[in-house]
């Protein structure tokens, strides 16, 4: 009996009740006392709990929070500075490698001689093209290849992920 | 200051505006607050896990898709951190989550609650405070932060029926530790 009066009281409470029951919900109230006080209570727990005002939170609790945000990000931001200037310097080693590579290209024996045998410098682009190839083939080249490959991958992932903007672009494509 | 909407201020902190976090903690800390207390049952504790709560959020924030409501994947993250917060101090918990058909006894002490406490909200959330701790949770959920059915199922893990059911027994638990304290006098 109890569990019916229950759930009919909450359903009344939730104003879930078709004609038919609230009808009986009002036959209860006027004949059966241990349904009226059941129905009376529940209403004003529901009612009651509805006025209370959540508990505020500790004074200055929105500072506290903000600080301690803003320092976390001032670290996170000196910690990618850091790495970020260890990335350049290893971009601008190897700009400046290649740059060597190719500005003395020109002074190197087998280009010259590529360029006196036919006179002029027609082919010096296969040659160059066979140097690279020439170059490309050795371990050293391969290993060092393989080595700043992973390097600017590392780099690429850590500034994808300190900066915000780019990842939230990056994410919506 | 314009009225700005959830996700448009989550939106504004992922652009890099992250002062703009203020706005949320403004407006959630409260609701936040009760809900912790309501778990852990200890203001302190509750104080710690808020603070938890809302940086563990600041750094998930990228991981709020929006197919919820902000509120709602808050909450959840405010529920976990107050589990968390228990479990750690290894409290029984499992006993009091395990099911919903939670069954409380009156202590001796709740009889003085009332004697003590001059206004009924007072002495209501008093008693929202004894009961088991998924019980008082959902009726703060409902009540306090005003959250529907749906959002509160979505935060506990249930089904929409489980929670709804466990909605009316925390009431009726309320309502019979009421009743148990003659508090019906009071009213009929």
């Amino acid at each position: 009996m109890k569990n019916n009066y229950n759930e009919l009281v909450n359903n009344y409470i939730d104003k879930e009740l078709n004609q038919n029951e609230l009808e009986t919900v009002k036959e209860l109230v006027q004949n059966d006392d241990k349904f009226k006080t059941l129905l009376t209570v529940q209403n004003y727990v529901h009612e009651t709990l509805a006025e209370i005002p959540p508990k505020f939170a500790p004074a200055g609790f929105t500072d506290l929070i903000m600080e301690k945000l803003m320092h976390k990000i001032s670290e996170k931001y000196k910690k990618n500075y850091l790495f970020r200037g260890v990335i350049s310097a290893l971009l601008i080693i190897l700009i400046f490698t290649l740059f060597f590579f190719f500005y003395y290209l020109g002074d190197l024996a087998f280009v010259k001689n590529a360029a006196e045998s036919t006179g002029n410098y027609t082919n010096i682009i296969s040659s160059v093209l066979s140097y690279l190839m020439h170059v490309m083939n050795t371990e050293i080249f391969r290993t060092v290849s393989v080595l700043l490959g992973f390097i600017i991958l590392i780099g690429f992932y850590f500034t994808y992920n300190s900066h915000k903007s780019l990842r939230n672009i990056l994410d919506k494509l | 200051m314009n009225k700005l909407s959830d996700s448009e201020i989550v939106d504004s902190v992922l652009s890099g505006n992250e002062k703009d976090y203020s706005l949320l903690v403004d407006k959630y800390k409260d609701r936040a607050y009760s809900l912790l207390c309501g778990i852990v049952k200890n203001n302190l504790d509750a104080e710690e896990a808020l603070q938890d709560a809302f940086l563990k959020a600041f750094s998930a924030l990228n991981s709020f898709r929006k197919d919820s409501k902000f509120s709602t994947w808050f909450y959840k993250i405010v529920y976990n951190t107050g589990l968390s917060v228990i479990s750690s101090k290894k409290r029984k918990v499992e006993l009091e989550m395990s099911s919903i058909d939670d069954i409380h006894y009156l202590k001796e002490s709740d009889n003085e609650v009332y004697s003590i406490t001059e206004n009924a909200k007072d002495y209501l959330i008093k008693m929202v405070d004894r009961l088991p701790v998924r019980n008082s949770l959902i009726l703060i959920l409902f009540y306090i932060d005003g959250l529907s059915i749906k959002e509160i199922s979505e935060i506990l893990n249930l089904s929409l029926v489980n929670t709804k059911v466990l909605l009316h027994r925390s009431r009726n638990s309320l309502r019979d530790l009421l009743i148990e304290h003659n508090y019906q006098e009071e009213l009929i």
